[in-house]
C-alpha cells in the first residue's frame, strides 16, 4: 500500500463516510440564465459499502457524480453547499487540487466503455498513465503494476494485450480496462456512472461480479449510479431516489423493495420487467426539464396520489418515514404503497 | 504499417504517370507554337520550319510524350525556349528560394495557427475566439499579392524595417540576412494559411475536447496540460495535419505572385516570367515539378496518418 494522505478525522474513524455531500447545489448556465438542476441534494457513502442513486434520465443523478469527482466545468456551472470527499471538502477547491484527489481518492467508471478509452493510445498506457501520475511511478514500474491490474480485472494473457488499442476490445473487456484505470491506484471511492447499462446481460452480470471481488479486496465503496432498479437488487447498501434534482427517497435496499414510501419508487418498481405480468408498466408522462419544474412536489403532475393543495403547495420537505428511511412525499403518513418481493 | 506505406508508396506510381500525361496534354491544347516562338519575331516560314524540325514538334504526339516523360525520369525537362538553358538547372537554381520562402511561411502557420486554434478551442466564445474568427475571415479575403504590397510599403517603405523587395542568401547575409529579406513575404504568404488552420484546429480541439475518453481522461486526474497537449493532440492531429499538407500547396500557389511583388529569384517569379514569355518547356517542367511536390506532400500526410491513429494502419 502506498502512503495516503488522510485526514486525522477520518484517520482515526474507519468507519466515517468516504463521500458525504450535503446540501447540493447545482446550476447550468444557459442562454435563458442560472438554471437549477440539482437542488437540495444530501447522500452518504460509507467506507467500504456500495450505495446507488437511482432514477430517470435527466434527474441529476450524473451531475451529481460529476460534481462529487469535480468534474463539472466550472465556467459554466457553479456548484454550492459540501461535498466532502475522506474528510476534505471540495467545493470551491482549485482545479489543479482537484485533478491530484481524482485517479488516486476518487475514481469513475462510466456508461460508454468504448468511448471512454482513449483510441489512439494503447490500453495499457492508459492504466500506466495514471500510475505514474500518482504514485510517481518510473515507467518500468508502472507497466509491471498495469499488466497486474490487466490480469486482475480479468484480461487474458495480460503481458501481450498491454499495447492493444481499445478499437481491438469488446465493449466488455473495455470497461474491465476502464475498471483498471479506475481501481490501480485503489482510491476510496468508486463512481460507476451506468457503468454495465451498456453492456449485454450476460457481460453485466460478470462485470457486476467483478466489482463486488474488487470491492472486497480493496475496501473501496462504490456510488452506484443506475436507471435500472434490477442491477440495485444484486448487491447495495443503501439506495437513493433521484427525481427532477431532488432526492425524494433514501432507503436500506431491502426496505425499498417490500415497503416503497414515495410513489415515484412504487412507480420504478412497478416498471422492473417481470415474466409474471404480461403488460410493462410504465409511469406515464417524463421527467421535467429543469426549466419547468412543478411548484410543490415535483412529481405531483405524474403522481396517482397527488391532492391539489397538499402536494402543489410549498416545497416538500425530505422527511424521516420510520427508522433512517426519508421521503419527500407530502402524504407518505396516509397512503398505501404497494412494493414487489413482498 | 509498413504494409501501408508500401501501399500508399506504390499508389503513386499511376498517379504520377497519369498526371505527367494530363501535363503533358494540356500544354498541347496550348495555341502557342513553340517554333514560332523560338524562332523570334522576324523568322521566315522557313526558318520556323527548320526550328520546328529541330525541336522535333514533327514527331507524333505519343512519341513526343515519351520523349518528355523520359526526360522527366532522368531529372531532364528540355531546354528553355529562351535562355537555351537547361529547365532542369534553371529550376534547380530557384529551388531554394522558394523552399527558403515555403519553410519560413511554414514555420509561421505552424507556431502562430496552431496555438491560436488551441486557445479559442479552450474557451469557446470567449473574446479571443471571436476575435480569432474575426481574424481569419479577415485573412482569408485579402489576396497573398496585395498583402504583400501593403506590407512592402509599410514595413519596407514607411518604417523601413526590413527589405521592401530582393532576396538575400544565407551565403551571402548570413542566417539574419536571409530572414529579414524573408519576413514580409513569408507573412504575405502564410496569413491565409495560418487562419485556415487555425480554424481547422479549434474544430478539431472542440471536437476532441467534448469527448468522453477526454473526460475520463481528466476523471483520472491527469493534468490539464497533459489532457489537452497529450490526450487533445493526438485525438485532434489527423485532420490538422490533412489541413496543414493542403497548406503546403497553397503556400507553393502564393509563392507564385508573392515573389514576383517582393522580387524574389524563386521558383514561382520564373513561373509567372516564363507563362508571359509562353517558354513552353519551362512552364512544363515548372508544372511537373510543382505536381510531383504536392503529390509528396500529401504522400507524407497520409503516411503521417498511421503513425497518428492506430486505427488506420491496415
Amino acid at each position: 500500500m502506498t502512503d495516503v494522505l488522510v485526514e486525522p478525522e477520518v484517520a482515526s474513524d474507519p468507519l466515517a463516510p468516504v463521500l458525504k455531500i450535503e446540501c447540493l447545489n447545482v446550476d447550468f448556465h444557459t442562454i435563458d440564465g442560472w438554471v437549477r438542476v440539482v437542488d437540495d441534494v444530501s447522500l452518504v457513502v460509507p467506507a467500504g459499502t456500495t450505495v446507488r442513486l437511482v432514477g430517470e434520465s435527466g434527474s441529476g443523478k450524473t451531475v451529481t457524480s460529476l460534481a462529487a469527482i469535480g468534474l463539472l466545468p466550472p465556467d459554466t456551472t457553479r456548484v454550492t453547499g459540501s461535498i466532502r470527499l475522506a474528510g476534505e471538502e471540495l467545493v470551491g477547491a482549485s482545479s489543479a487540487r482537484l485533478s491530484r484527489r481524482r485517479g488516486r481518492d476518487v475514481a469513475m467508471v462510466f456508461q460508454e466503455p468504448r468511448r471512454s478509452l482513449d483510441p489512439v493510445f494503447t490500453v495499457g498506457y492508459q492504466i500506466a498513465e495514471v500510475l505514474r501520475r500518482h504514485e510517481g511511478l518510473d515507467r518500468r514500474a508502472a507497466r509491471s503494476r498495469a499488466v497486474e491490474m490487466l490480469d486482475r480485472v480479468g484480461i487474458a494473457d495480460a503481458e501481450r494485450r498491454f499495447g492493444a488499442y481499445p478499437h481491438e476490445f469488446s465493449g466488455g473487456m473495455c470497461q474491465r480496462v476502464m475498471l483498471a484505470i479506475a481501481l490501480a491506484c485503489r482510491p476510496r471511492l468508486l463512481i460507476a456512472d451506468e457503468a454495465t447499462t451498456a453492456l449485454d446481460v450476460t457481460v453485466q452480470k460478470e462485470m457486476l461480479a467483478l466489482m463486488n471481488d474488487l470491492q472486497d479486496e480493496l475496501g473501496v465503496a462504490i456510488l452506484f449510479i443506475t436507471h435500472d432498479l434490477s442491477v440495485v437488487a444484486e448487491t447495495c447498501d443503501w439506495v437513493n431516489v433521484m427525481y427532477a434534482g431532488q432526492v425524494v427517497e433514501s432507503t436500506a435496499v431491502d426496505r425499498l423493495f417490500h415497503e416503497p414510501r414515495h410513489p415515484y419508487t412504487e412507480g420504478l418498481l412497478a416498471a422492473i420487467p417481470d415474466p409474471q405480468r404480461r403488460r410493462l408498466q410504465a409511469i406515464p408522462g417524463v421527467v421535467p426539464a429543469p426549466t419547468s419544474w412543478p411548484t410543490g412536489c415535483r412529481f405531483s403532475p405524474r403522481c396517482d396520489y397527488a391532492r391539489e393543495g397538499v402536494c402543489t403547495s410549498g416545497a416538500i420537505p425530505l422527511e424521516p418515514a420510520g427508522g433512517a428511511q426519508l421521503t419527500r412525499c407530502a402524504r407518505h403518513a396516509e397512503i398505501e404503497l404497494k412494493g414487489v418481493l413482498a | 504499417m509498413i504494409a501501408y506505406a508500401a501501399r500508399r508508396l506504390l499508389s503513386a506510381v499511376p498517379l504520377l504517370f497519369f498526371l505527367s500525361l494530363f501535363v503533358f496534354l494540356l500544354f498541347e491544347l496550348m495555341p502557342a507554337d513553340a517554333a514560332v516562338i523560338s524562332a523570334g519575331e522576324n523568322a521566315t516560314p522557313e526558318q520556323i520550319e527548320q526550328v520546328r524540325e529541330n525541336l522535333g514538334l514533327n514527331e507524333p504526339l505519343w512519341s513526343r510524350y515519351f520523349d518528355w516523360a523520359g526526360g522527366l525520369l532522368h531529372g531532364d525537362l528540355g531546354t528553355s525556349l529562351f535562355s537555351s538553358q537547361s529547365v532542369t538547372s534553371t529550376i534547380l537554381e530557384r529551388l531554394p528560394v522558394t523552399a527558403s520562402l515555403a519553410l519560413v511561411s511554414m514555420v509561421l502557420v505552424v507556431l502562430i495557427g496552431l496555438p491560436l486554434g488551441v486557445m479559442a478551442a479552450r474557451h469557446p466564445n470567449s473574446w479571443l475566439d471571436r476575435g480569432l474568427s474575426s481574424f481569419a475571415s479577415l485573412c482569408m479575403s485579402v489576396p497573398p499579392f496585395v498583402l504583400g504590397l501593403l506590407l512592402a510599403v509599410a514595413f519596407g517603405i514607411l518604417l523601413p524595417w526590413f527589405p521592401p523587395t530582393g532576396y538575400t542568401s544565407v551565403a551571402d547575409g548570413g542566417i539574419s540576412g536571409w530572414l529579414s529579406s524573408l519576413v514580409l513575404p513569408a507573412i504575405a504568404v502564410a496569413a491565409v494559411p495560418i487562419a485556415e488552420l487555425a480554424r481547422q484546429t479549434r474544430g478539431s480541439f472542440l471536437d476532441v475536447l467534448g469527448a468522453d475518453h477526454v473526460r475520463a481522461t481528466r476523471a483520472k486526474g491527469m493534468p490539464e496540460g497533459s489532457v489537452v497537449l497529450k490526450h487533445g493532440a493526438k485525438n485532434a492531429a489527423v485532420p490538422i495535419v490533412t489541413v496543414l499538407g493542403l497548406q503546403v500547396n497553397r503556400i507553393l500557389g502564393g509563392s507564385v505572385t508573392v515573389e514576383f511583388v517582393f522580387a524574389l529569384p524563386g521558383f514561382g517569379a520564373l513561373a509567372v516570367r516564363s507563362v508571359v514569355q509562353q517558354d513552353l518547356p519551362m512552364v512544363l517542367g515548372i508544372v511537373a515539378v510543382s505536381a510531383v511536390i504536392v503529390v509528396v506532400v500529401n504522400i507524407l500526410t497520409d503516411l503521417s496518418y498511421g503513425l497518428l491513429n492506430p486505427r488506420m494502419r491496415r
